[in-house]
């Protein structure tokens, strides 16, 4: 079953036959500068009053500046397993199969975020903010993924 | 279809059966040591429609992906994909915990 037209990799590929390593590393340094900044833009920018309806859930200005490297760290692990999810799921790479892909993605994300919403005072100002926020970092981070990934080894299916 | 369907539900009972099992019951001493994070019982409870529709989205999306891309590799590859998967939810997770004051046993857990 292929659904919206994806190909996945039915068999086992061989990492060297349709790897360009360096491709996936340009593309994961690309997933991780967007996926960073238009975090710190959504979340920290354009969610900030919203954030701040129910500080009590958040960290401290201090606080948060002392568990930076967290969310750097978050964010990189982020960046690369969803570049390896491209690649191994989408080896011919390419905007669009992938941005369905991170979309695909973001859907896993949007239940967690629905049970955050049950057990945390959050508002719903907060949860839509955070679905609609992971719904476009996802598509985004997919597409950049499959449009740096595209132009990769002539090997690649 | 059916398969999908079939899948799809196997998913989703044991994403909530673990999910009671592991963080209601595993965990629970864990949650309670930052209980002022969390809603009360009772009102968590009057949205628990909320976790059931959030498991069975997560549930589908999951099948999802895997149906349209990995059946090929059997159990295998589903092992595979939710290792992946998982692997970021838990950098969301390191995220949340930059900006929420969960305690670190938690992030563990």
């Amino acid at each position: 079953m292929k659904l919206f037209g994806l190909a996945g990799t039915q068999q086992e590929p061989q990492p060297k036959e349709i790897m360009d390593w360096k491709k996936f590393f340009i593309a994961f340094v690309a997933a991780f500068g967007f996926l960073f900044l238009f975090g710190f833009l959504w979340y920290a920018i354009l969610m900030h009053g919203a954030h701040q309806e129910v500080p009590a859930l958040f960290r401290t200005e201090s606080e948060f500046k002392e568990h930076f490297l967290w969310l750097v760290l978050g964010h990189v692990v982020m960046a690369f397993f969803l570049t390896l999810l491209c690649v191994r799921f989408v080896p011919a790479g390419g905007a669009g199969p992938c941005a369905l892909l991170g979309l695909l993605v973001a859907l896993v994300y949007e239940g967690p975020h629905l049970i955050t919403f049950a057990v945390q005072p959050i508002t719903t100002k907060i949860l839509c903010g955070w679905i609609v926020g992971s719904l476009i970092q996802f598509i985004v981070a997919g597409a950049t993924i499959g449009a740096v990934y595209k132009s990769s080894s002539p090997a690649t299916r | 279809m059916k398969r999908f369907i079939i899948a799809f539900i196997a998913a989703f009972i044991f994403i909530f059966l673990w999910g009671w099992f592991y963080n209601g019951v595993l965990l629970k001493d864990v949650f309670a040591e930052a209980q002022s994070l969390f809603r009360p019982r009772e009102e968590m409870m009057s949205l628990f429609h909320w976790i059931i529709i959030g498991q069975a989205g997560l549930a589908l999306s999951f099948v999802m992906i895997y149906a349209s891309g990995f059946a090929g590799g059997g159990i295998a590859s589903g092992v595979r994909l939710g290792i992946m998967l998982e692997i970021l939810a838990v950098s969301a997770r390191c995220a949340f915990y930059a900006t929420q004051p969960f305690p670190a046993k938690l992030l563990c857990s």
